[in-house]
């Protein structure tokens, strides 16, 4: 079988390689200017794409300097530090980024030169690059950092106390609203009542935050724990068996992901 | 093939002349938007389900389940609803090449707007408005107490739903602009008002961190500090609409699957 799309050119895209050709920047003629408005091309670098992603690199440096103060604003917004306790944050997080970038310096030279197009160095590169990408997508100030092995010396118990509840209140509000969205989702697919929809809720967020979670499996969380919970649901959240039968089917989607989650 | 300066006179009579044949020929055939692509001889072809179609079946087997499971009904209420089908939508989707009301077929002003081909009836307005029908068609079977019944529930979850994605840019905006817990209250209340009457595709957002909906900044400005503001401002803002996304995803997929409830 083979799927035919309806295909319309736009006329500006028709006549673009006429107007390059007339500006004296390609042969009227050329197979490969023809080539390069007949298919999508990837002549990004795979440093580009993976570890700036679309950014240029000063954007890229700007947001990781942001981001280090960002982590600091969250301390200070919650704790009075004083001075030596900023200065030994600022110090750790200015290692961090060090640390970093030595690493992003290493990765972006092994990999110079190579573009997104060339398949089989994307694969041979994937290990080389997946860990910084890893680190990018987490953020660098997370619990293997400097920053954060050095808050946990420098605030007292007191300090120490604070930051971390506010901080797990700010990780169960993203919590909740991963698993809001996840039923509000949920109801475009299988017609919820308002009590199934509050009783769904409140077994997932019966359920404690997973220890670590990569940025791109925020999405897949709440089904993740829709199916860890699949039986409290059938016995207490009220759905028949057609509702439920349609939730099994769903959770297809995301089986064998579990492994991703650390709990 | 010598780079030529494209200043001289032969040079802008020839691209004159290119925008003028261009501009004069259309690339549809015989007033027709699509141009269908020629299959081999023997080959199997399966033609593209219309989205519209698919997405509007799906919101009638969501809105009848909801329907049956909010109110009592009787089984002549029950067969009336289940008399609303297919056959009603395709009555109701609009047939042949989209309207080209009031625009230009040829000529510069067609150069300038050139845009990819539409298949018929994939016009989110339209289907907002087949929607609507369709929701008053099958109230239209229930008695007043019933429609009641149906109408707070469709609101309930339309509340449900404005309020966790307010929540879900909320934590988002907290990654980028550290707020603090009363900050986070406030702005839930403001975006989910402002979402109200919107539905957005949030997995573009929750995938990337790099944008957020096109929030008017009076919405969030009495909430935000002065740099958080500008951070506010400098952010990228795209707002992915869930019926276009859906539509637009549905041409390249695989037809949804059909679900009694």
């Amino acid at each position: 079988m083979i799927y035919l799309a309806p295909v319309r050119l736009s006329l500006p895209t028709q006549i673009a390689p006429l107007i390059l050709a007339w500006l004296g920047l390609a042969s009227m003629t050329s197979p490969t200017l023809l080539a390069q408005f007949a298919q999508p091309v990837q002549k990004q670098g795979i440093f580009q794409q993976y570890i700036l992603q679309q950014k240029t690199e000063k954007a890229f440096r700007e947001d990781v300097t942001a981001r280090s103060l960002d982590f600091i604003e969250r301390v200070k917004q919650v704790c009075q530090l004083d001075l030596t306790q900023l200065e030994k944050l600022q110090l750790a997080a200015e290692g961090d980024v060090v640390r970093f970038y030595r690493e992003y310096e290493r990765v972006k030279s092994e990999v110079k030169g190579f573009t997104m197009n060339d398949a089989q160095a994307r694969q041979r590169l994937w290990p080389i690059v997946s860990p910084l990408y890893m680190r990018v997508q987490q953020g660098i100030f997370d619990d293997s950092s400097l920053c954060h092995s050095v808050l946990k010396t420098t605030l007292n118990a007191s300090q120490l106390e604070q930051f971390q509840t506010a901080e797990a209140k700010r990780l169960n509000y993203a919590f909740t609203a991963s698993c809001k969205t996840t039923i509000a989702d949920l109801s475009r697919e299988i017609p919820l009542t308002g009590e199934q929809r509050e009783k769904l809720l409140s077994i997932m967020l019966s359920f404690a935050r997973p220890k670590k979670l990569h940025p791109q499996m925020e999405n897949m969380l709440g089904m993740i724990i829709l199916g860890k919970s699949i039986e409290r649901i059938e016995v207490e959240s009220g759905l028949d068996k057609k509702q439920l039968d349609h939730l099994v089917a769903l959770l297809g989607r995301v089986r064998g992901m579990e492994g991703n989650f650390e709990w | 093939m010598q780079p030529t300066s494209p200043c001289q006179p032969r040079n802008l009579l020839l691209f004159g002349l290119m925008l003028l044949l261009s501009s004069c020929f259309d690339s549809s055939v015989h007033g027709q938007d699509v141009l269908p692509l020629q299959a081999p001889e023997g080959m199997k072809v399966q033609q593209p389900k219309d989205p519209a179609l698919m997405y509007l079946k799906r919101h009638l087997n969501l809105r009848r389940g909801l329907i049956k499971r909010v109110c009592e009904l009787s089984e002549v209420d029950v067969k009336n609803l289940d008399s609303v089908g297919e056959d009603w939508i395709k009555l109701e989707l609009p047939k042949g090449a989209p309207k080209q009301d009031g625009v230009l077929k040829q000529g510069l002003p067609f150069f300038f707007r050139g845009a990819p081909g539409q298949i018929a009836g994939n016009d989110p307005v339209k289907i907002r408005k087949i929607q609507s029908l369709l929701d008053k068609k099958l109230t239209d079977y229930l008695s007043q107490e019933q429609r009641e019944q149906v109408q707070t529930a469709i609101e309930e979850s339309e509340r449900f739903e404005c309020e966790a994605n307010a929540q879900v840019l909320v934590s988002l905006m907290d990654k980028r602009f550290i707020l603090t817990a009363d900050q986070r209250e406030s702005l839930e209340l403001k975006i989910a008002s402002w979402l109200k009457g919107k539905s957005l595709y949030m997995e573009h957002y929750t995938l990337q961190n790099n944008y957020l909906p096109d929030i008017p900044a009076s919405v969030v400005e009495n909430v935000l500090t002065s740099d958080q503001r500008m951070r506010f401002k400098a952010i990228n803002k795209i707002t992915f609409d869930r019926l276009g996304t859906e539509l637009q995803m549905l041409q390249h997929q695989q037809p949804l699957a059909e679900q009694d409830y």
